[in-house]
C-alpha cells in the first residue's frame, strides 16, 4: 500500500475498458473505410483515420486523468460547472460556427468543438449533485423550481442553437436521473405528460398539414394558436379553481386533479411555443421525414431512404470491409459522421452490425452495473445519467440510420469520426471509472 | 492481493465501515435501475429487430434499390442504314452527329419537386414537357432504363447540362445519330421519314426488338424496310454516383449495337430530278418505270413535304402549315390517289375486245355523231368523229366507239380483264406502305353499295373508264407497261438491293415478279401498241408528243369529275417498237384538275421522256414543246385563214381573179 495509486489504478472495470477500446478501434477502422472516395474510377483515401487514432489515444489519456480526480470533489463545485455550461452554450449561440443551419461549433482554428456534447456530461454531474444535495427537499416547490431552472435553461439554449438531437438526448437523460433520484411519482408523471403534450401536438399538426391539402375541422381548430391558447388558459383556470376550492378541504384527489390540469395547461403552452416559436421549419421537416420519409424524398427524406437502402443492401454478411459501394459512390450523406452506422451495416452486414449493437448493449448494461455498485447516491446518479446519455445517443443515431428515430445531428459514441465527440465520450467514461473506482474508498 | 480481486464482488467490508447506506442496498433504487435496464434493452432490441428486418428479411429489395441507385441502363442507338439511289452511288438519306437528352426516371425527383423541375427544364432547354412527363409516366415499369426526352439538342445546351448535372437529377445526354434527308422535298414521297415510336406501335412491335426510345419509320421506304434499316440497338450499363456523374461503364456481352443495312433504290436521280422539276406547281403524280423489270426510276407526287421537319422536335408552325395545306402534301398521289382512269382505260377495253376476236381492229366501224342514247340517257362524245374503226377510235379517243364496244362485249368481260389480268382493284404490291387498291365495280358491288341494278349505262361509263371505276397512277402505269412489254408487266418496286453497312457486301437483291400476264397474242398487243403510237402521231396527243424526236406511244385521259376541272392523264412508253426491251421506259403523268390529258399531262410526259433519251433539261423541253404547239397553232390559223379566203371570195376583184385563174388552169 505504499503506492497511493495502487488500489485505484487497477480498479477500472476491465470489461468496460475492453468495450471502450474495441469500439474506439472500430471507429478508427471505419474512419478509414468511410474516407474512401471513388473519384473518376480512382480510389482516394484521406488520412482521417490517423487523426481518429490520435484522438482515441489522447482521449484515453484524458479518461485516465479524469478518473483520478474524485468525483465528489468535482461535484462540489457544481455551480461553477453549471456556469461553465451556460456560458459555453451562450458563447456558441453568439459566436459559434454555423454548420448546416445551426450554431453548434466553437472554432479553435485547428479543432472545432461541439460544446453541447461536453455540456451534457457536465450537466450530468450538476443535476446529480443537485438531486443528491436536495434529496430531502425534493417535494418542496422551491427545489422543484430550481431544478426546473437548472434543467430548463440549458434545454432552452440548446433549442436556440438549434440542436434537436442534443435536446432529444438531454431530456430522457434528465428524466432518468430524476426518476432514479427519488423524485415524487406524481411530479414525474406530470413531467412526462407535459413533455408528451409539448412534443406530440406540434408534430401531429405539422404532419397532418403536410399530408392533407384540406385539413379537417379538428386540425384547423388546433392549428389556430388562439384556440390552443384558449385551451391552455381554460385548463389553468380549472386548475386554479380546484386549487382554491381545495384550499380549505385539503382533499388529495382534488389536489391531484388540480395539479394535472395545471400540467396539461403548461404542456399546451409549451406545445404552442414549440409549434410557433421554437421549432425551426427544417427541424419540423426532419421530424416529419422520420415519420414518413417518402413524403419528402429529395430533401430530408433522402437521407432516411438512402441510409436504409445502404443498411439493407448489406445483407447478412455484408459487402466486406471498405467495399461498400453505396457510401463510396456518395449516395449516403455525411457517412463518416452521422451516418457511420449505415456504412458499418453495409460493409459488415447483419452479423457485424448486430454484433456492434450487442457490444453497445453490453457496454450500457455494464455501466448499469457500475451504477448499481456505486458507493453513494451521487455516484449512482452520475452513472445513471451517463448511461442514459450513451443509450439514448446510440439509440437515436442508429435508429435514424434504420428509420426508427428522426434524423438529427447526433454522433454515435466512439464510432463517429471526430475529435471532440470522442473526447467527450471518453471523458464521460472517465467519470464512470471515477465512480466505479471509488466505491470502496471512504473519504 | 487486491490485484486479482477484480471488482465483481458487490459486498465489501469497507462499505460497512463507510457508515453510509449504499444506494444499491435500497430496494427502490435497485428496482428503478432494473426499469432503466429494461428500457434500454427494449430500445436495443428494437434496433436489432429493425436490423434483422432490413438486412435479413428485405435484403433483396434493398439490394435492388441500391443497384438502381448506382446503375442505369443506357440504350446505345444502332447506326441506321442509309438510303442510296443510282445503284448505290448517290446517298439521299444519311446520319449526322447529334446529341439527345435522356432521363432515368428513377433518379428524377417525385412530386412536388417534379413539376417544378419539369417547368424549369422546359424553360432552360426548351424541352417538350409533355414528352418528358410521358417518359416519366412510362418509367414506372422500368425506372432504371433511360428514355430520350429531347432530340437534336444544340451543343451549347449540352455544355450547360454537362456543367450542371447536379441540378438536374436523372437527366443526362448521349450521342445519337440524326437522320438527314438531303433534298427532302424531292424524295419525301419515296423515303418517308422516321419518328419516335408511339406507345401503340410499341405495343405492336416490342417483340421485334423495338424499345421506347426507338425511332421507327412512319412512311415510305423508312417504314417499309424499317427492320432492314434499323439494325439492333445495343445497351450499356453505367455506374453513376449520387450526383449523377458517370463513374464507369460496362459493355455487356451481346450489348453492342448492330448497325442496320443500307438500302439501294432503283431510282435514277437524274430522272427523278426531271420529274420533280416538271411537276412543280401542278398537283398530281408522276411515275417512271422500266417496262422490262418493273423497277421504278422516278416517283413523285406534287406537292411534297420536307421530311427533315420530323427529325428532332417538330416545329408546330411548320407542321401545321403542311397539315392544313388544302393540296395535301402528305398525300402520295401516285399510290394513294384513286381517280377515274378515264380514256386510259380504253387500253384495257381494247385488249378485252380483241382477246376473243369479238371486235375486228380495223373492219368493225361505228359511226360517232357526238353521242349515243342508251336507254333514257344520252352519252356524249368529246367530238363528232363520223365513221371510225377501233384504231381511229382509240387514237381520237372516241367515246361512242367504246360505248358500243363495251355493250357488245359486256361489262363482265371488261371487269374480268381490268381486275384479273391488268390488276386494277388490287394493290400493285409496290414496296411502299399505305398503298390504295382503287376500285373495279361489279354488278354485285353496285347492288350492294348503291342498291340498284347494273344497266347498260354503267357498262358504257365503265368502258370509257368513268363511273364507279377508280385506279391509282401506279396501276395505270402497270397497264401501259404490260402493253409496252408485249403482254407481261412486272411488279413495280423501289428496292434494288440491300447492302451491308459494315463490309459493303450485297445481302439481298430484288427479283422481278410478274404482275400482269395478258391472254393476248403478240399480234393483238402490237395492234394496241400501234394504236397508242397513233394517239401520238395524229391522235389526241399529237400536238404535245407527235413532233418529238423520241418515238412515244401512249394514251391520254381526261377524267371528268364533279368537284372541278377534269383530271389529266397521260400514260405512255418509249421508244415505240424498240429492239432492246430493257430500254423501254413507261411514264405515267397525272395532273389533278389539269384539264385535257393531251394538253396538260402529255407535254409533261414528253418532256420527261425527252430529258431521259435526249438529255436536255426537262424545263427546256417543255418550253420547246409548248412553243412548237403555239407556232403550229398560228400556222394552222394562217392556213385556215388562207383556206377560208380561197374558198369564199369576198370582194369582186377576188371573184374576178379567181375566174381568171380558173380559166387559165383549164
Amino acid at each position: 500500500m505504499k503506492n497511493p495509486f495502487y488500489p485505484r489504478l487497477f480498479f477500472w472495470d476491465t470489461p468496460l475498458l475492453i468495450y471502450v477500446i474495441l469500439l474506439g478501434l472500430t471507429g478508427v477502422l471505419f474512419a478509414y473505410s468511410s474516407s474512401i472516395q471513388i473519384e473518376e474510377s480512382r480510389v482516394a483515401v484521406q488520412a482521417s483515420y490517423l487523426r481518429q487514432l490520435f484522438f482515441l489515444g489522447s482521449g484515453l489519456a484524458l479518461m485516465i486523468g479524469v478518473s483520478f480526480v474524485n468525483y465528489k470533489k468535482i461535484a462540489e463545485h457544481y455551480w461553477i460547472l453549471f456556469a461553465v455550461c451556460i456560458s459555453l452554450l451562450l458563447y456558441v449561440i453568439v459566436f459559434g460556427k454555423v454548420v448546416n443551419g445551426s450554431r453548434r461549433w466553437i472554432d479553435f482554428g485547428i479543432i472545432s468543438l461541439q460544446p453541447s456534447e461536453f455540456v451534457k456530461v457536465l450537466m450530468v454531474v450538476v443535476i446529480a449533485q443537485f438531486l443528491d444535495k436536495n434529496r430531502d427537499k425534493l417535494r418542496e416547490w422551491k427545489t422543484l423550481a430550481m431544478l426546473a431552472g437548472i434543467v430548463g435553461l440549458p434545454i432552452m439554449l440548446i433549442f436556440l442553437q438549434p440542436d434537436l438531437g442534443t435536446a432529444l438526448v438531454f431530456i430522457p437523460m434528465t428524466m432518468a436521473m430524476i426518476f432514479v433520484g427519488g423524485f415524487d411519482g406524481k411530479y414525474f408523471a406530470g413531467l412526462l405528460i407535459m413533455g408528451t403534450l409539448a412534443v406530440s401536438i406540434p408534430l401531429w399538426l405539422s404532419y397532418n398539414q403536410m399530408i392533407h391539402s384540406e385539413p379537417s375541422l379538428l386540425i384547423q381548430i388546433l392549428s389556430n394558436s388562439f384556440y390552443l391558447l384558449f385551451l391552455a388558459v381554460f385548463f389553468l383556470f380549472v386548475a386554479g379553481l380546484i386549487f382554491l376550492v381545495n384550499l380549505g378541504m385539503r382533499n388529495i384527489t382534488l389536489g391531484n386533479i388540480a395539479f394535472f390540469a395545471f400540467i396539461v395547461s403548461i404542456g399546451l403552452l409549451f406545445a404552442l411555443a414549440i409549434q410557433h416559436v421554437l421549432l425551426k421549419e427544417y427541424q419540423r421537416e426532419r421530424l416529419l421525414a422520420f415519420l414518413n420519409p417518402h413524403l419528402n424524398k429529395w430533401d430530408f427524406g433522402y437521407n432516411v431512404i438512402q441510409s436504409q437502402i445502404t443498411v439493407g443492401s448489406g445483407g447478412i454478411l455484408g459487402k466486406g470491409f471498405a467495399q461498400g459501394a453505396q457510401g463510396q459512390l456518395g449516395f449516403l450523406p455525411s457517412r463518416s459522421t452521422d451516418f457511420i452506422f449505415s456504412v458499418i451495416g453495409e460493409e459488415l452486414g447483419f452479423l457485424g452490425s448486430g454484433l456492434i449493437v450487442v457490444v453497445f448493449l453490453l457496454f450500457v448494461l455494464r455501466m448499469l452495473k457500475v451504477a448499481r455498485g456505486a458507493k453513494d447516491r451521487l455516484g449512482g446518479l452520475i452513472a445513471v445519467g451517463i448511461l442514459t446519455k450513451f443509450a439514448m445517443q446510440i439509440f437515436i443515431n442508429i435508429g435514424m440510420t434504420i428509420g426508427v428515430a428522426p434524423v438529427t445531428g447526433i454522433p454515435l459514441p466512439f464510432l463517429t469520426y471526430g475529435g471532440s465527440a470522442l473526447w467527450t465520450s471518453l471523458l464521460a467514461i472517465g467519470l464512470l471509472f471515477n465512480v466505479d473506482m471509488r466505491r470502496y474508498v471512504h473519504k | 492481493m487486491r490485484l486479482f480481486k477484480f471488482p465483481f464482488i458487490d459486498k465489501d467490508p469497507d462499505s460497512i465501515l463507510s457508515g453510509e447506506m449504499r444506494p444499491a442496498h435500497m430496494g427502490e433504487y435497485r428496482i428503478k435501475l432494473y426499469v432503466i435496464a429494461g428500457g434500454v434493452s427494449l430500445l436495443f432490441l428494437i434496433i436489432l429487430g429493425r436490423l434483422f428486418y432490413l438486412q435479413v428479411l428485405s435484403q433483396k429489395y434493398f439490394e435492388s434499390l441500391a443497384l438502381g441507385n448506382k446503375q442505369q441502363t443506357i440504350i446505345v442507338p444502332a447506326h441506321r442504314g442509309e438510303i442510296y439511289v443510282d445503284g448505290g452511288k448517290t446517298r439521299i438519306v444519311k446520319n449526322e452527329t447529334s446529341f439527345s437528352i435522356y432521363v432515368v426516371p428513377n433518379n428524377f425527383p417525385k412530386e412536388p419537386e417534379r413539376s417544378l423541375l419539369v417547368d424549369q427544364l422546359g424553360a432552360i432547354f426548351g424541352m417538350d414537357t409533355n414528352r418528358l412527363v410521358t417518359a416519366l409516366k412510362a418509367g414506372r415499369w422500368n425506372p432504371y432504363r433511360s428514355r430520350i426526352v429531347m432530340d437534336d439538342v444544340p451543343i451549347s445546351k449540352i455544355y450547360y447540362l454537362a456543367e450542371h448535372l447536379d441540378d438536374f437529377p436523372g437527366l443526362n445526354y448521349q450521342y445519337s445519330p440524326k437522320r438527314v434527308y438531303s433534298n427532302g422535298l424531292m424524295w419525301s414521297h419515296i423515303v418517308g421519314y422516321i419518328r419516335g415510336i408511339s406507345s401503340a406501335e410499341y405495343g405492336e412491335k416490342s417483340h421485334q426488338g423495338y424499345n421506347r426510345n426507338s425511332l421507327v419509320g412512319k412512311k415510305g421506304i423508312e417504314a417499309q424496310y424499317d427492320l432492314e434499316l434499323r439494325g439492333q440497338d445495343g445497351y450499356k450499363i453505367q455506374t453513376v454516383d449520387a450526383r449523377n456523374r458517370v463513374k464507369g461503364e460496362v459493355q455487356p456481352e451481346g450489348g453492342e449495337p448492330v448497325p442496320g443495312n443500307d438500302i439501294i433504290l432503283t431510282i435514277d436521280e437524274k430522272i427523278q430530278k426531271s420529274v420533280y422539276d416538271m411537276m412543280q406547281g401542278y398537283p398530281g403524280g408522276a411515275v417512271v418505270t422500266k417496262a422490262s423489270t418493273g423497277e421504278i426510276l422516278a416517283l413523285y407526287s406534287y406537292p411534297s413535304y420536307d421530311p427533315n421537319i420530323f427529325i428532332g422536335e417538330v416545329e408546330k408552325e411548320i407542321y401545321d402549315k403542311y397539315a392544313n395545306d388544302p393540296q395535301l402534301p402528305f398525300f402520295n398521289r401516285v399510290i394513294q390517289g384513286e381517280y377515274p382512269p378515264s380514256s386510259v382505260f380504253k387500253i384495257i377495253v381494247s385488249a378485252a375486245a380483241l382477246a376473243d376476236d369479238e371486235v375486228n381492229f380495223y373492219r368493225d366501224i361505228q359511226y360517232c355523231a357526238g353521242g349515243i342514247a342508251i336507254g333514257p340517257q344520252f352519252f356524249k362524245c368529246e367530238g363528232w368523229h363520223n365513221a371510225q374503226n377501233m384504231f381511229a377510235g382509240f387514237a381520237d379517243s372516241c367515246n361512242v366507239y367504246y360505248y358500243r364496244v363495251g355493250i357488245k362485249i359486256g361489262s363482265e368481260k371488261i371487269i374480268r380483264f381490268a381486275h384479273d389480268y391488268f390488276g386494277l382493284g388490287k394493290a400493285t404490291g409496290i414496296d411502299l406502305p399505305y398503298e390504295r387498291k382503287g376500285r373495279v365495280p361489279s354488278h354485285r358491288w353496285k347492288s350492294e353499295m348503291k342498291g340498284t341494278f347494273w344497266w347498260d349505262g354503267d357498262t358504257a361509263n365503265l368502258s370509257i373508264g368513268q363511273g364507279f371505276l377508280l385506279a391509282t397512277v401506279m396501276q395505270m402505269n402497270t397497264v401501259t407497261a404490260a402493253i409496252a412489254n408485249n403482254g407481261v408487266a412486272y411488279q413495280p418496286h423501289l428496292l434494288k438491293s440491300v447492302r451491308s453497312a459494315t463490309d459493303g457486301r450485297e445481302i439481298y437483291a430484288a427479283k422481278k415478279n410478274i404482275q400482269v400476264e395478258l391472254p393476248l397474242d403478240k399480234e393483238k398487243i402490237e395492234l394496241i401498241q400501234r394504236a397508242m403510237r397513233a394517239v401520238v402521231e395524229w391522235g389526241t396527243a399529237e400536238r404535245a408528243a407527235g413532233h418529238s424526236r423520241v418515238p412515244i406511244a401512249g394514251k391520254t385521259g381526261t377524267a371528268q369529275n364533279i368537284q372541278g376541272n377534269a383530271h389529266a392523264w397521260f400514260s405512255c412508253y418509249a421508244p415505240y417498237q424498240s429492239q432492246d426491251p430493257d430500254k423501254v421506259v413507261v411514264v405515267t403523268v397525272f395532273i389533278e384538275n389539269g384539264g385535257h390529258g393531251g394538253a396538260a399531262a402529255a407535254p409533261f410526259a414528253t418532256s420527261i421522256l425527252e430529258s431521259i433519251y435526249l438529255g436536255n433539261d426537262v424545263r427546256y423541253n417543255f418550253k420547246r414543246i409548248m412553243q412548237g404547239w403555239e407556232s403550229r397553232r398560228t400556222q394552222y390559223e394562217e392556213w385556215l385563214q388562207k383556206r377560208n379566203e380561197g374558198f369564199l371570195p369576198k370582194t369582186q376583184e377576188q371573184i374576178d381573179a379567181k375566174k381568171e385563174n380558173d380559166n387559165t388552169s383549164d
